[in-house]
């Protein structure tokens, strides 16, 4: 079952249209191994140029190992990886990552301590006419608005510094790809989401292909252009954010991107069902016969606080997030959703709410009794 | 008023094989070792009573399970309480599997084997570093222009200058040992003015060389495993690479050259104030005046004797570097490898550092120096 995904995507992917040119980076078929144990298969996929794309999954999925892979420091057991119409790893033989002409942002930054800012991003331009180094090491600081750090020693930066300070670093050489390694894990969620931002358009407005690696559903989302989630070593879905938050193949995705509860429905007819919040027709239609048991993926941003509804819920707990709250909800039978209010409509955990159900795009895999939480 | 506290209790009534748990099956409460059995136990088939448990808890409910399974049969247990039943499943369902198997034990025989396949393996990955080292050293050697010379000065100060107050001082004691422990047999024989020959080719051919090695693996040595192990902990050595510089290029190979034009200097600067040291001696202990000391030097030594000094210490030098960086490249995981690293590069160093004169003095005496 895996394995056929896994595989769907590749041909998905082989079929675009990307003329070879194009592509930067491919791996084909990669199989990945630590110390003996698989720790990846059968992993494919391809980077276009100026192409962002994170692969995203929880933690031992394989990812790191992947990118590891990707930048040189890693062999593959399998399969080979082809970087700018060069064939850079196979079974045999291996380029080594100091000529495989890419960047590398390391999760916790790895600059060279005793060395200030400017000697740091000029560290990858040794042997290049001083004048040209100390023109691009300015440019690269104005670049992650930084300007005036440059004699400052990387203990002096706070941690978004010096990650910033890092891309630069990497960037300095004119790679052909960079990488990062989670990059911003070591920081807080709120700078995490402005620095995602800021390092996507930095690599945008300079065209640069990169490929994270991050366990962030919302970083990878600041981020990509694509998102490849990973699980047990093997691509599940590569897609783009939007679908993969709004059509996600199957349950492990939904529930690893973005918030969201399952409730339980039955199909009347193939774009009807029957759920637990009131019969809804969607704009899809399902392939299962009529009457099939399925589990319907509700997102917060699906119910809507409504006084007048007949649906009533009770409110468990509430996360106030500024503009919206996320409340969780208790159906009458028990069953727990999501909801996205906005910030005036404020409830009390133990009060009642009218909701609405306001999705016609809805998400449904086949009834498993083990996911579906029902207390 | 509080509850009496009824710590949780076994009892085995081995007439009815019955195994009665008791009390307050909850975490303050239970015991190490409470739900082990002993081998006997193990065999006979016995009924689990638990219904005088007056509380449970997560951690009492994951000991009763163990105890159940320790049990030929897994014996259901016999009088549990409906309150206590739901917890009981929601452990069952949520434990581990299986417990981690224990670490295996092995023989002596075993144990042998396993250091000796264990320093084989250490002594190829050596055997490695040193193959790329070269491969990678050698060429650039070729184009001087390339090389970090920067990086080399710098390693010469600090292995080199930063060493001579610490060499100087102990190679002046070494000196004053060596006469002072040789000189009163020799005065016996009122040889006094033998001191100087037997100071001189000490010092030149053995104790400045080897004293010079040994500072330098302790205090330089040491330093580079540390220093390379940590930059591969902090992925520094892989920072190196994504940024197209070999990290043996930069940071192996400038402390190569770095030691090969200190060591011999510093084994000098080591015969020098030795010399000195042994001279105070002599002067003060034994009536050999400097004047006498000085005229006697020429006569006492052939040249050959410094040269078989001074020869040594690129060598050692190599020794050093090789190991410690040998070493610090081979860091992975914590921190705590680092340590290991670094003790392990001074100990190596100074062991094969001795080896290597060993192996020196043989082939002197067979060429005749």
């Amino acid at each position: 079952m895996q394995e056929s995904v896994a595989t769907e995507v590749r041909f998905r992917l082989d079929g675009d249209a990307a003329r070879d040119s194009d592509v930067l980076l491919e791996l084909r078929r990669v199989d990945l191994d630590v110390a003996g144990e698989p720790v990846a298969r059968g992993l494919g996929f391809r980077i276009r140029r100026g192409n962002i794309a994170v692969l995203l999954g929880p933690s031992g999925c394989g990812k790191t190992t992947t990118l590891r892979t990707i930048a040189g420091f890693h062999p593959v057991s399998q399969g080979e990886v082809e970087l700018a119409g060069q064939v850079v790893s196979t079974p045999d033989s291996m380029v080594a990552p100091e000529k495989r002409r890419l960047g590398m942002v390391f999760q916790d930054n790895a600059l060279f301590p005793h060395l200030t800012v400017r000697e740091n991003i000029a560290f990858g331009l040794h042997g290049r006419p001083p004048n040209e180094q100390r023109r691009r090491v300015t440019d690269l600081l104005c670049m992650i608005n930084l300007p005036d750090i440059g004699d400052r020693f990387p203990h002096e930066l706070s941690g978004g510094q010096q990650q910033r300070v890092a891309l630069a670093r990497a960037m300095a050489p004119r790679p052909s790809l960079i990488l990062m390694d989670e990059p911003f894990s070591s920081l807080d969620v709120e700078l995490r989401e402005r620095l995602g931002t800021e390092v996507h358009d930095i690599l945008k407005a300079e065209g640069i292909t990169a490929v994270m690696v991050t366990h962030d559903q919302r970083e990878a989302f600041a981020m990509a252009d694509h998102v490849g989630v990973m699980r047990d070593g093997q691509i599940v879905q590569w897609d783009t954010p939007y679908n993969l938050y709004h059509e996600p193949v199957d349950r492990f995705v939904a529930e690893f991107v973005g918030q969201g509860r399952f409730v339980r429905a039955t199909l009347l007819d193939h774009e009807t069902l029957d759920t637990e919040v009131g019969v809804i027709k969607g704009n899809r239609s399902y392939g299962w016969a009529k009457g099939t048991p399925v589990d319907v993926l509700l997102r917060p941003d699906d119910v809507q606080p409504d006084p007048e509804a007949s649906l009533r819920a009770t409110v468990v707990k509430k996360a106030f997030t500024g503009a919206e709250t996320v409340y969780t909800l208790a159906l009458a039978n028990g069953t727990r959703i999501l909801s996205l209010f906005p910030s005036h409509h404020n409830h009390e955990p133990g009060e009642e709410v009218g909701i609405r159900i306001d999705a016609q795009h809805l998400v449904a895999f086949p009834h498993d009794s083990n996911t579906v939480e029902s207390g | 008023m509080p509850e009496p506290v009824l710590p949780a209790r076994i009892t085995r009534d081995s007439d009815a094989s019955i195994i009665r748990c008791e009390g307050d099956w909850s975490l303050e409460h239970l015991r190490r070792g409470l739900a082990r059995l002993g081998r006997r136990d193990q065999r006979r088939q016995w009924t689990l009573d638990v219904s005088s448990i007056r509380r449970l808890d997560t951690a009492g409910a994951m000991l009763l399970l163990e105890l159940q399974d320790q049990l030929p049969g897994k014996p259901a247990f016999d009088g549990l309480q409906a309150r206590h039943a739901a917890l009981l499943k929601l452990v069952e369902e949520h434990r581990e599997p299986e417990p981690p198997p224990r670490p295996v034990r092995y023989g002596p025989l075993a144990s042998l084997g396993k250091a000796t396949m264990d320093v084989l393996a250490q002594t190829v990955a050596f055997l490695a570093f040193l193959g790329e080292f070269a491969s990678d050293a050698l060429p650039r050697l070729l184009r001087p222009f390339g090389v970090r010379w920067k990086q080399v000065v710098g390693e010469v100060q600090q292995a080199g200058v930063h060493a001579l107050p610490i060499l100087g001082l102990l190679s002046f004691l070494t000196g004053v040992v060596i006469a002072y422990q040789g000189g009163t047999p020799l005065e016996q024989y009122g040889a006094n003015i033998l001191i100087v020959d037997l100071l001189t080719i000490t010092m030149l051919r053995e104790m400045a060389p080897l004293m010079t090695a040994i500072i330098v693996a302790g205090r330089t040595g040491s330093a580079y495993a540390a220093q390379i192990g940590t930059m591969r902990i902090t992925e520094e050595t892989d920072a190196l690479r994504t940024l197209g510089i070999g990290p043996l290029e930069i940071l192996a190979l400038p402390k190569l050259l770095a030691l090969l034009i200190a060591m011999p200097l510093l084994t000098m600067f080591a015969d020098v104030l030795g010399i000195l040291g042994g001279m105070v001696v002599a002067h003060t202990m034994f009536d050999v005046s400097f004047t006498d000391f000085l005229n006697r030097m020429p006569e006492a030594i052939a040249p050959s004797s410094f040269w078989v000094g001074i020869i040594k210490a690129p060598v050692f030098a190599a020794i050093i570097v090789a190991v410690s960086c040998h070493h610090g490249f081979a860091v992975q995981g914590s921190t705590e490898a680092v340590g290991k690293a670094t003790t392990r590069s001074v100990v190596q160093s100074i062991f094969l550092v001795i080896v290597a004169d060993a192996a020196f003095s043989v082939i002197f005496n067979l060429l005749g120096l």
